[in-house]
C-alpha cells in the first residue's frame, strides 16, 4: 500500500521535525516532560520488537535499561564523554542479551515471561549487592560539571526514540519481520516452513536490548542520580507493556500513540485529582485493553481485511 | 513382512524407527520406503502412529531412535526448518495458516529468502487454484477447506522432493478436495513424492502406488492397495476381528 507508506513518513517526519524544534518554544518543565516521552517510546519499540512481533511477553526489559543506566553512569564517572558512555551503555546491553536470549527463549509463553521477570530481579540484586562497583542501595550520584545539558539529553533521547522507531518500521516490512510474526501467529507452523525460530528469536531480543541500554544512559545522566529500584524497576517494565498495548502491540505506530497520549493523559490526570490520577488511569486503561484489544491504532486504521467471502469472489 | 533395503530409488527410508512416550510405545521399529516420484499412502486405525511418523520425520518430534534417510542423508534429530530446506515439506491434519499474515505473506514467508520473485511465485501458484483474490486476504478469515488448501500451496513454495500430507482432504468441501488431488497428480507427474495419511480408501486407491499400514505403532503390511486390502491382518487391525468369508469388494472402506 504504498500511500499509506507515504502518509506514514510524510507524518512521522512532520512529528520530527515539531520534536525537534521544540525546546525553541518550550521551558524546560514541557522538555523534561517530552524527554520522558521520547523515553517511553524509545523503550516501547524495543519492547514491541521482540514482545509484539514474536508474542514472547518480557516482563524484564528494564534488566537491560538499568544495565545501560549503571554502565552510563560509571563510564561518565570514569571520564568517558557522554555520546561514548551512552553507545557503551547499549553495546553492553546487546552483548549480555545474546547469552541471556540463547538461555530464556527455549522456553515460551508464561515461562519465559517469568524467566524475564526474573532477570530483573537478578539485576535489581547484584547491583544493590555489588556495593564497590555500584556503591549498593545508595546508589550512583553524578555531578552536574559531569552530566549534559537537559537539551543535550532531550536530543539523546529523541534519537532513540526515532531510531528504536526506524528500526521497528524496517524489521515489521523486511522478511525478517514477516518471520517474527509468522513466530508469533504459530511457531510450529513457522518452523515447519523453514523459519529458523531460534536465530530470529535471538536477533529479535538481542536487537530489543541494545535500544534500552542505551536509554539508560542518557536517562542516568538526565536524573544524575541512579539507584538499583529506580532502574531495574518492575513498576517501570509494565508501563512499557500498557503503553505498548494501549497504543496497538506489533505495530509500527502503537508505541508512539501509546507513549503519547498514556503520558499526557497521566499528566493531566495527575494535575486534576493528584490523589486518584493513577486509579483513573488504571480504569481507562483496563476499557482500552478490554474494548479495543488491538490498542488505539485499531480504532484509528482498522485493517482493511473483512470476511473473505465479503471482499472477494467466491471460488469454486 | 520382507524387509526392503534403501537404494537409490529411494527419497525417504526409515530404519528400525522407534519412540515411545512415557512406556507407551507409539512407533516399534517401523521400516517404510517412499520411491521416488511415488504417491505412497500411510494409513491405520486412530492411535496407530501415523501422524508420529509424520512428526519424527519432519523434526518435530525430536526424541526419537532408530534412522531417518532423507535423499540419502541423516536426518533424525534435525531441526524442521533445515529438513524443510533439504526439501522435505509437510502440512498439518488440523490447518496450521497463520491467522494474522494475509493469504499472501502465508505463501512468502515460506519462500526461500533468496527469492527476488517469491512474491510473483506465491500468486502464481494462488493463480493456480483461483485464490489470487484471496492474497490481501487474512488467513483466519477463509473458510476452513481455503485454509487448508493455502496451506497445501504454502509447502509448494519451496519446490520440495517429497510432501508429507497429514490428512489434506479433511473438512474440505469436495470441490476444493478435487482441486487438491488434481494438484496432488499434477505435480507427482512432475516428479514430486508424496507420503499421505488419508482416511478415504477410494483416494488411497486411486492415488497410491504403494500403501503402508499402520497399527499399534508398526508396519502390518505394505504393498499395492488391492493386495492390502485383504490382508487379514489388515483387516483384523481395523475391525479387530477375522474378516467372515464375504461377497463384494474388501474392507477396509
Amino acid at each position: 500500500m504504498p500511500n499509506r507508506k507515504y502518509k506514514d513518513l510524510w507524518l512521522g517526519t512532520a512529528l520530527l521535525m515539531l520534536a525537534m524544534t521544540a525546546p525553541l518554544y518550550v521551558n524546560d518543565y514541557y522538555q523534561s516532560f517530552l524527554l520522558q516521552v521520547f523515553m517511553m517510546i524509545a523503550l516501547g519499540q524495543a519492547w514491541n520488537l521482540i514482545s509484539g512481533m514474536t508474542g514472547y511477553v518480557s516482563f524484564g526489559h528494564t534488566a537491560f535499561f538499568g544495565v545501560g543506566a549503571y554502565a552510563g553512569a560509571l563510564l561518565l564517572l570514569a571520564g568517558f564523554p557522554w555520546w561514548l558512555a551512552v553507545l557503551k551503555g547499549g553495546g553492553i546491553a546487546l552483548l549480555l542479551a545474546i547469552p541471556l536470549g540463547l538461555l530464556t527463549l527455549r522456553l515460551r509463553g508464561p515461562y519465559f515471561a517469568i524467566a524475564m521477570l526474573g532477570l530483573n530481579e537478578v539485576g535489581r540484586i547484584a547491583a544493590t549487592l555489588w556495593t564497590d562497583l555500584t556503591h549498593g542501595g545508595d546508589g550512583i550520584s553524578l555531578a552536574p560539571d559531569l552530566l549534559p545539558s537537559l537539551r543535550t539529553n532531550y536530543f539523546s533521547m529523541l534519537t532513540l526514540a526515532t531510531t528504536a522507531t526506524l528500526i521497528v518500521a524496517y524489521v515489521y516490512r523486511s522478511r525478517f519481520g514477516l518471520e517474527l510474526r509468522a513466530i508469533r501467529e504459530d511457531e510450529e507452523a513457522a518452523e515447519m516452513v523453514g523459519v529458523n525460530t531460534v536465530a530470529n528469536k535471538v536477533m529479535a531480543f538481542v536487537l530489543s536490548a541494545l535500544i534500552p541500554g542505551a536509554v539508560g544512559a542518557v536517562y542516568a545522566m538526565y536524573t544524575s542520580y541512579i539507584n538499583p529500584q529506580s532502574v531495574f524497576s518492575p513498576a517501570l517494565n509494565i508501563q512499557i507493556i500498557v503503553i505498548v498495548l494501549f497504543g496497538g502491540s506489533g505495530t509500527v505506530w502503537g508505541p508512539l500513540i501509546g507513549a503519547g497520549v498514556v503520558m499526557v493523559l497521566r499528566e493531566l490526570l495527575w494535575a486534576q485529582f493528584p490523589a486518584a490520577h493513577l486509579a483513573l488511569l488504571g480504569v481507562l486503561l483496563l476499557a482500552v485493553v478490554l474494548y479495543l484489544p488491538g490498542g488505539l491504532l485499531s480504532f484509528v486504521r482498522a485493517r482493511p481485511q473483512g470476511r473473505a467471502d465479503s471482499q472477494v469472489r467466491k471460488t469454486p | 513382512m520382507t524387509t526392503t533395503a534403501c537404494g537409490p530409488d529411494h527419497i525417504l527410508c526409515t530404519r528400525d524407527l522407534r519412540r515411545d512416550f512415557g512406556g507407551v510405545q507409539a512407533l516399534c521399529g517401523v521400516e517404510l520406503h517412499v520411491v521416488r516420484g511415488s504417491i505412497t499412502g500411510l494409513i491405520g486405525p486412530n492411535g496407530s502412529g501415523k501422524t508420529t511418523m509424520f512428526q519424527v520425520i519432519s523434526g518435530m518430534d525430536r526424541g526419537a531412535t532408530g534412522s531417518v534417510m532423507f535423499d540419502r542423508e541423516e536426518i533424525l534429530g534435525r531441526r524442521p526448518s533445515t529438513i524443510y530446506h533439504r526439501g522435505l515439506a509437510r502440512t498439518f491434519q488440523l490447518s496450521h495458516v497463520f491467522p494474522d499474515l494475509t493469504v499472501l505473506e502465508n505463501l512468502v514467508v515460506a519462500g526461500s529468502r533468496k527469492d527476488r520473485s517469491v512474491e510473483e511465485r506465491a500468486l502464481g501458484l494462488l493463480g493456480r487454484v483461483h485464490l489470487q483474490d484471496y492474497a490481501p486476504v487474512l488467513g483466519k478469515n477463509l473458510s476452513y477447506g481455503q485454509q487448508k488448501l493455502v496451506e497445501f500451496l504454502r509447502v509448494l513454495m519451496s519446490d520440495p522432493a517429497l510432501i508429507l500430507l497429514d490428512e489434506p482432504a479433511a473438512g474440505v468441501n469436495p470441490t476444493l478436495r478435487q482441486t487438491l488431488w488434481d494438484m496432488v497428480r499434477h505435480l507427482n507427474g512432475l516428479g514430486t513424492s508424496f507420503l499421505i495419511i488419508e482416511h478415504n480408501m477410494e483416494v488411497v486407491s486411486d492415488l497410491c502406488s504403494d500403501v503402508y499400514v499402520l497399527s499399534e505403532g508398526s508396519v502390518i503390511a505394505r504393498g499395492a492397495f488391492d493386495a492390502i486390502r485383504e490382508d487379514e491382518q489388515v483387516l483384523e487391525a481395523y475391525f479387530g476381528k477375522t474378516r467372515e468369508p464375504r461377497a463384494g469388494r474388501g474392507a477396509p472402506s
